[in-house]
């Protein structure tokens, strides 16, 4: 714990010559004040504008939101690994008492609070006052792994930042499939249930008026975070194989 | 004994011309090798997905829209990618000490992303609309954004250590050059956005659905140019004093 202070330690002091930590404090916050102020302001012009009511579906736009909080940060610390391991520096760490594995869980620990915090943050400030407890709870576990799931798609798939880039556009695919999958007729959105990102979504689309039954909540939500631990296993697998 | 006499090649007159296609060709292979083409692949499916699934009134601005802020600008996002691996691996110091200069090297890159830009902007738009006779239009105004925003991005990250921090500069850059859009979207418009060049892409990009006059093309094509003109000659001494001439090699971010 101790060598992981350090290295916390050391990051700090490299955060204050580095702006990308304003950017990852202030880029979930602008999303979350955006989410609260903005998409009231926006849903009342449209509806006086073109009679298009988004109230209706503010459940896939409260998830879809949601989503990119983990996103950016997951794929922010994926980057920062992949930059780490074109300049050789996880080799140094792996011999160093941190190890390889302390390397990575270090890396992926503060991502995952800082995405944790703000997840909370965005329940409790933006309420559209919708959701049961239930669809708050499931959301906010699937949605922790998030982070490092996409951390570990960067990783694990890229060879260098180059390629990194290329995944990252494709972490951002993984959300706009389930808004998609959100439009398409009936037989054909169930096509997006093997994204894990999908189950994110799904659990915001029934609000009050139009509730979950227990049993379904249940199974949503089992199904969601199996997904999640299917594609963290198989990515971490990954990249265990491609460090070693 | 072999008394073949070595002759040196003489230097062709065209030879910086084949140097430039041959960068220029090993750049694309490169970036196809890095999965750029098969990532803009899946993300071109998505977008003509979205766009069929769409009533006709909002397809073309929808799609006005997608064009200028993806695929034109996808050089933007990942010519910082590029350029930092390549001074990770400490290339430039060999390369430019070959007869291969920087403003080829510039170019390379960034004709070479356009090419993308411009493959994935044409998918989308003839998955959705077919080709008509105002397609030319739609390459010009690709074209020249995907060129524009390819050069300033290539000037951001040559002054850039790590690839998040050029994610943030990055980010207060783009906003700034993309303020027009705002006037798309009937937020804001000011008659100063006439001197940003999104507000050439996004003429050209929507006369491909609502012609527009002869002096507005001509407007929209030069101030484009111009603004490329700065563009590269802010990416050529970016490059010259971060990378070339400077020995600290770069500034912090």
């Amino acid at each position: 714990m101790n060598r992981a202070a350090q290295l916390l330690l050391s990051d700090m002091k490299q955060v204050r010559r580095d702006p990308m930590l304003i950017f990852i404090t202030v880029a979930p916050l602008l999303l979350v004040l955006a989410l609260k102020y903005g998409v009231p302001l926006v849903s009342a012009q449209l509806v006086a504008q073109t009679g298009f009511d988004l109230t209706a579906h503010y459940g896939v736009l409260f998830g879809t939101s949601l989503l990119l909080i983990p996103l950016v940060i997951g794929v922010m610390a994926g980057l920062l690994m992949l930059d780490e391991r074109d300049e050789q520096l996880i080799a140094y760490y792996a011999i160093t008492p941190l190890s390889q594995e302390g390397y990575f869980i270090h890396r992926l620990t503060l991502p995952t609070l800082l995405s944790g915090i703000y997840i909370l943050l965005a329940f409790i400030v933006v309420d559209f006052s919708a959701w049961s407890a239930g669809q708050y709870g499931f959301a906010f576990v699937m949605l922790l792994l998030e982070g490092p799931m996409m951390a570990l798609l960067l990783t694990s798939f890229a060879s260098n930042k180059v390629e990194g880039l290329a995944w990252s556009k494709l972490g951002g695919l993984l959300i706009f499939i389930p808004v998609l999958a959100y439009m398409l007729p009936e037989p054909w959105r169930w096509g997006a249930a093997v994204t894990p990102t999908y189950w994110v979504i799904e659990l915001f689309v029934h609000n009050r008026t139009m509730q979950w039954n227990e049993l379904e909540l249940l199974l949503a939500g089992g199904i969601g975070l199996g997904v999640h631990l299917i594609f963290i296993t198989v990515l971490y697998r990954k990249y265990a194989r491609m460090i070693a | 004994m072999n008394n073949k006499a070595i002759t040196l090649r003489p230097r062709l007159p065209y030879s910086g011309v084949r140097r430039f296609f041959s960068s220029w060709r090993q750049d694309m292979k490169l970036q196809f090798r890095h999965h750029f083409y098969s990532a803009y692949l899946l993300i071109s499916i998505a977008y003509i997905i979205l766009l069929r699934m769409l009533p006709d009134t909002y397809q073309a601005k929808l799609n006005v829209l997608l064009t200028f802020s993806d695929p034109s600008m996808l050089g933007f996002f990942f010519i910082g990618g590029l350029i930092l691996l390549e001074k990770g691996q400490h290339i430039h110091d060999n390369l430019f000490v070959t007869p291969h200069s920087p403003a080829s090297y510039i170019w390379s890159k960034t004709i070479s992303l356009t090419c993308l830009s411009l493959i994935s902007s044409l998918f989308i738009h003839i998955s959705t609309f077919g080709i008509h006779q105002r397609i030319g239009a739609f390459i010009a105004g690709v074209t020249l954004t995907a060129v524009f925003f390819t050069l300033v991005g290539l000037g951001v990250a040559v002054r850039c250590h790590t690839i998040n921090g050029f994610f943030f500069s990055s980010v207060v850059y783009s906003t700034i050059l993309v303020l027009p859009v705002l006037e798309i979207l009937q937020v804001y418009t000011s008659k100063l956005f006439l001197l940003f060049p999104a507000t050439g892409s996004l003429l050209l990009l929507t006369s491909v659905f609502e012609p527009i006059s002869g002096a507005d093309s001509v407007y929209a094509v030069s101030s484009l140019l111009i603004w490329i003109g700065i563009a590269f000659y802010w990416a050529y001494s970016s490059l010259q004093s971060n990378i070339l001439g400077d020995a600290k090699g770069g500034r912090d971010a």
